[in-house]
């Protein structure tokens, strides 16, 4: 706890900067793709974009999903949810690329995804008020190094496709040129999907946590050794953020229902 | 050679990103580690969406649709 007041009117801005930031991401991702040209890929984005918007703007008429948050709820979630994996996992690998099977599955994991991901909690405010002094340096130091990173690998990838146009004979190649060959041979493929799969139920989990119950205090490792966001932490002080409300007590929770898509 | 260095790019971003990544587990104190990063920045719904959107995408990217032209 950091002891941090909100100021009035304040609350939403790092939410509100953090939803121009990912809508101008997506944006540049669509244009992109527009000029790869794939246009399935633009749409997937423009789609991604349209829902990002439309939930920044609260004008998404989605019913709220409760999502199990009790530990017990959440270790029978995570038993089905490995164990569908494992399954989209083995057909991912056995059946042929790229076929009826790999589109129904890839399809059925983001079904399965998107209300995990979509949750009930957008208040990064919330987060970062239960964010400790000590670890907002570190916190932003982190925040900064990986989109620097990450924006490096974008503007280098397009400057290898700019230079495309320009050096029809010799391209510097794309990821997916370098990827894409794995993709053939079966035991690539397999480590391939295997690292995917693993990445996305982290992802999804992490979501799921952090969109309906908001972020673990720092310094209380779950069970599994990371500082973990959600009930598998134990601790007296976890008990704040458990709760949807984030511990505000029963104001808290009034306000956190009433206004729980803050941004 | 324009091959080469454009590899040679993807593999230091890629190493610095495990350097990264190592680091700080290695030392929260300075550097977050990504777990707790995400953990964070994922109250924003919009992030959520960007990050998971991404990496459904290159499930579909390199698993269902043809990455290359034949």
């Amino acid at each position: 706890m950091s002891g941090h007041s909100r100021r009035p009117g304040a609350a939403t801005r790092p939410g509100r900067v953090v939803d121009i930031v990912c809508l101008v991401v997506l944006a540049l991702i669509v244009v992109s793709q527009l000029l790869r040209p794939s246009p399935r890929d633009a749409a997937i984005f423009a789609g991604l974009f349209a829902i990002t918007l439309l939930g920044a703007l609260r004008a998404l008429p989605l019913p709220r999903i409760r999502l199990p948050e009790s530990h017990r709820g959440i270790v029978i979630a995570e038993s089905i949810l490995a164990a569908v994996l494992i399954a989209a996992g083995l057909a991912l690998v056995i059946a042929p690329r790229s076929g009826p099977v790999d589109l129904g599955v890839v399809a059925a994991l983001g079904v399965v995804a998107a209300p995990l991901v979509w949750g009930r909690r957008d208040d990064l405010a919330a987060a970062l008020d239960v964010v400790p002094d000590g670890e907002r340096v570190p916190l932003s130091r982190a925040g900064l190094a990986w989109a620097a990173l990450a924006a490096t690998l974008g503007l280098w990838e397009l400057g290898a496709f700019l230079l495309g146009f320009t050096r029809t004979p010799d391209p510097p190649p794309a990821v997916s040129d370098l990827v894409d060959p794995l993709m053939n041979g079966p035991l690539t493929r397999a480590a391939v999907v295997v690292v995917w799969l693993l990445v996305g139920r982290e992802l999804t989990r992490l979501a799921w946590l952090s969109g309906s119950r908001g972020p673990a205090p720092a310094g209380r490792p779950g069970p599994d050794g990371a500082d973990s966001s959600g009930a598998r932490s134990s601790g007296g002080g976890q008990r704040r953020s458990d709760r949807p409300d984030g511990g505000a007590g029963e104001g808290g929770r009034r306000q956190d229902d009433s206004r729980g898509d803050r941004g | 050679m324009s091959s080469v260095v454009t590899v040679g790019a993807y593999v230091v971003i890629v190493l610095l990103g495990v350097l990264l990544a190592s680091y700080s587990r290695r030392h929260p104190e300075h550097i977050a580690p990504l777990h707790r990063l995400l953990s964070t920045v994922f109250a924003s719904r919009a992030t959520r969406i960007l990050l998971v959107g991404f990496w459904w995408w290159l499930g579909w990217h390199f698993l269902v649709g043809p990455t290359l032209d034949p």
